[in-house]
């Protein structure tokens, strides 16, 4: 298994389009620190409920920090890295179906299951190196630019977390972001077995992931019924392990659903591509 | 079974939905053949081909390779099989090399690189293993994926089309080669629908239409079993093919670029001559159409003849 | 007898003279007026050139939540105020520092509303409206102890409506300062929403709500270990 996971790992990190997620978190994220920097920290100290905040209350301490910025650039988690995820994933098959190299490999030993189980290991390796880099590069790069401090929670309300705890928090947070993009992966894995074009995946994996954030997210009574079932619903539970106390039933509720989705799609795309004939 | 026979197919039939690719499809090639699978496009032959490679899963039927069921013993019996299906398709971005380490891999836990140096070198790619595939000319990569056939020293190889889409010193190379594998005791599947190709190389071949074989064996065996063609050459020759046509002993006949096209058996020849010069026509030439290109239209009883 | 009774006549009346006198708060006997009680508080506050103290700030509001902070006080008279903080703090602006330096005249209408028994004790309860809008808060209520001159309670509220109300403990240090030594500060947020860019709906906010009470709660502080007129530098207080 191990050597067909390597050889994945080869043909997947021999192309352009792998790198293109690493290359955009390099290039965004230094300039938007860069950005924030130049700011002053005025997109924080302008909101109303900061200065309702500072008419009542002296404030001290860095809250434009390294923590803070890390935290506020998680969200790309929301649409831009499941993008990445989804060039890479929905490729896997589809890419290859439309190269016409799956029919080369699908006509060699090893069998359809295990060559999809290497496709979905590599998929998933691909992702925890994205979150893998944006946590490395905007905590790093965060905290050279901005300096550590206690960490303002993006909430209702206003949650401070100290150094320490916030330090736990992002160690809690991005295993639980890398579970949440391992399931927009399993879904471009899954529409990737589905149809033989290159585009398709990726477009549908985000479709789905967009207009699941948007009923996620749209206060609208209709949609509440929805949002139990989208995976986006849980896939957002990283949020959580930054809230105070940290809400950890509700945690491993979104673990397990977002295991299930995990599964589901998984599932599906190896009994598709099983049982698929190969046309291509 | 004999063991002589590495593959065998048995009432093999696919259906996609509605329509019926292949049909109770029997085939059988022996040890060390040079077999011709023939067929005009869209017959079945890569459908069939794709069965036996395990790509698409058959409707109804068997396949034995090797005298095993490749249903129960797939990992097992494709170790043994080396194909090029259609056009041979590569990770562009890698170089030839790579690309056979990978395959490889696929074939054998550990890729040989002698093997791969050994299979370059036989389809002359050796100077440009290290190069990568989005260089290569379609010549170029379709001596590779003959290459990638070869890796592993396989018992059988099967090569859908290996010539389409090559100039003709592409096609004079492959040809060539294919024949010097089938020398060195390998069995080679041969998908073709250029009959001459087939005629050239293959010593045994079945002819498939529409999903169903028309007919199967040695290729010189067909040639001289069944019945003739004849061209015949005379004046006012739509007359004349309607006149044979009146005749129980003539299979066909139809005028095709001003000649007769005729179906009949040999010995009938002095009687078809007789008939039309008493009929008041002038012959001027009969001549036998043994080939196999004949014999081909003869056997798809389509409009050709 | 009769010289001894005189002189100490005469001793008593110099001692009360003194007493009267010693005391530098103006009166005029029961009928003070606000600013006769500022000026007490600003007097009595004067003696304090200038103190540092370590603050222990504890909150317990449901939206504010923030983890325990110390805060580093520098003071020096009559308005010069550096607070220092390792990690985030927030400490009630008005009030909680005691400056009735701050009240000044051209800056506030002041009134008495009268007198109120605080804790066992009659105060003056003072208003101060301040007469510029540029001053943060839009009214403050300040309860007066008249023996020690200190303000027991403040009120205070802004012009967005939040309010925080600080009571003070107090003890007396090097056996004249009466300086705070527990705050408790109750504090209304309302109108304050945070800094979330959207709504969440986490577990936590569907246990707890998000109502208008969720704003209010309580602000305790704790003052230790005080340091007066040992003297600070000024550019202590040039820090940011």
């Amino acid at each position: 298994m191990f050597r067909l996971i390597r050889l994945e790992w080869i043909k997947t990190f021999s192309k352009l389009r792998t790198y293109i997620g690493f290359i955009a978190i390099c290039v965004v994220l230094p300039l938007i620190f860069i950005g924030l920097k130049l700011d002053k920290g005025r997109f924080l100290t302008s909101t109303a409920s900061y200065t309702i905040l500072e008419q009542n209350f002296y404030i001290m301490g860095n809250l434009l920090n390294g923590f803070f910025v890390a935290q506020l650039v998680m969200y790309f988690l929301m649409v831009h890295i499941p993008f990445f995820i989804a060039l890479v994933a929905g490729d896997q098959i589809a890419g290859e179906a439309t190269a016409g190299t799956l029919r080369m490999i699908l006509i060699r030993p090893p069998s359809r299951l295990k060559i999809l189980v290497a496709k979905a290991a590599i998929s998933l390796i691909y992702t925890i190196m994205l979150v893998l880099c944006l946590a490395v590069l905007s905590l790093g790069l965060g905290i050279i630019i901005f300096g550590t401090g206690d960490l303002l929670v993006r909430e209702e309300g206003l949650l401070i977390l100290s150094k320490k705890q916030a330090i736990c928090r992002f160690l809690i947070a991005y295993p639980l972001a890398m579970l949440g993009m391992s399931v927009v992966a399993a879904l471009a894995l899954l529409l990737s077995v589905l149809v033989e074009n290159a585009i398709g995946p990726i477009i549908g994996t985000m479709a789905i992931v967009v207009i699941s954030v948007i009923i996620s997210e749209m206060p609208i009574s209709l949609f509440e019924r929805i949002r139990p079932f989208l995976f986006t619903s849980y896939s957002k539970v990283w949020q959580k392990a930054f809230l105070d106390p940290m809400p950890l039933n509700d945690i491993i509720l979104s673990v397990i659903y977002l295991l299930i989705y995990m599964v589901l799609f998984f599932g599906a795309a190896f009994f598709i591509f099983n049982r698929r004939d190969i046309l291509s | 079974m004999n063991n002589d026979i590495v593959l065998y197919t048995e009432h093999l039939t696919k259906r996609f939905k509605t329509v019926t690719a292949v049909e109770d499809l029997n085939l059988s090639v022996r040890r060390g053949d040079i077999f011709g699978f023939l067929g005009p496009n869209g017959s079945g032959k890569s459908t069939t081909i794709r069965m036996v490679l395990g790509l698409i899963k058959p409707t109804t039927g068997e396949i034995r390779l090797f005298n095993r069921s490749l249903k129960n013993n797939r990992e097992d019996l494709l170790r043994k099989i080396g194909a090029l299906v259609e056009k041979p398709s590569f990770y562009n971005y890698l170089s030839a090399r790579r690309n056979l380490e990978i395959l490889a891999t696929l074939t054998h836990r550990h890729p040989d690189h002698l093997d791969i140096d050994r299979v370059l070198d036989i389809v002359a790619l050796l100077n440009r293993a290290d190069d990568k595939v989005k260089t290569y000319s379609q010549g170029m990569k379709q001596r590779l994926g003959v290459a990638q056939a070869l890796l592993g020293n396989p018992e059988l190889i099967i090569l859908d089309e290996p010539t389409a889409g090559l100039d003709p010193e592409g096609i004079k190379e492959i040809r060539h080669l294919i024949i010097q594998l089938a020398q060195q005791g390998l069995t080679v599947f041969l998908s073709s629908h250029i009959l001459h190709e087939v005629e050239q190389m293959c010593r045994t071949m079945a002819i498939i239409d529409k999903g169903r074989l028309v007919v199967q064996g040695g290729v010189k065996h067909l040639l001289n079993s069944e019945s003739d063609i004849f061209s015949v050459k005379v004046d006012r020759p739509e007359e004349a093919a309607d006149l044979l046509k009146t005749r129980e002993w003539v299979e066909s006949a139809k005028v095709l670029s001003g000649t007769i096209t005729v179906k009949i058996k040999e010995q009938q020849i002095p009687v078809m001559t007789e008939l039309l010069v008493q009929s008041g026509f002038h012959i001027f030439a009969i001549q036998p159409r043994r080939s196999l290109e004949d014999y081909f239209l003869s056997k798809l009883k389509a409009d050709y003849v | 007898m009769k010289n001894r009774f005189r002189s100490w006549l005469i001793g008593l009346s110099v001692l009360a003279t003194l007493l009267f006198q010693g005391f530098d708060y103006p009166t005029k006997g029961n009928e003070l007026t606000a600013d006769d009680i500022l000026r007490n508080l600003q007097s009595a506050f004067a003696k304090i050139e200038d103190y540092t103290v370590l603050l222990h700030v504890e909150t317990d509001i449901k939206q504010v939540r923030v983890p325990q902070m110390e805060i580093k006080v520098f003071f020096k008279q009559p308005d010069k105020l550096h607070l220092q903080s390792k990690g985030f703090a927030m400490l009630p602006r008005e009030g909680m520092l005691i400056n009735p330096n701050r009240f000044r005249k051209e800056d506030f209408y002041m009134s008495i509303l009268g007198k109120e028994t605080f804790k066992d004790m009659e105060t003056f309860k003072l208003e101060l409206v301040p007469r510029k809008e540029k001053i943060k808060v839009r009214k403050v209520i300040i309860w007066v102890d008249p023996v020690k001159w200190i303000s027991l309670k403040i009120d205070t509220i802004t012009w967005h409506g939040q309010s925080i109300k600080i009571d003070f403990e107090y003890r007396k240090f090097l056996d004249r300062y009466w300086l705070p030594v527990k705050a408790k500060a109750f504090v209304d947020l309302s109108g304050f929403k945070g800094f979330s860019s959207f709504h969440e709906r986490s577990g936590w906010e569907k246990g707890s709500g998000t109502g208008f009470m969720d704003k209010k709660g309580e602000i305790t502080v704790q003052f230790y270990d005080y340091r007066i007129n040992e003297g600070i530098p000024d550019s202590i207080f040039d820090q940011e």
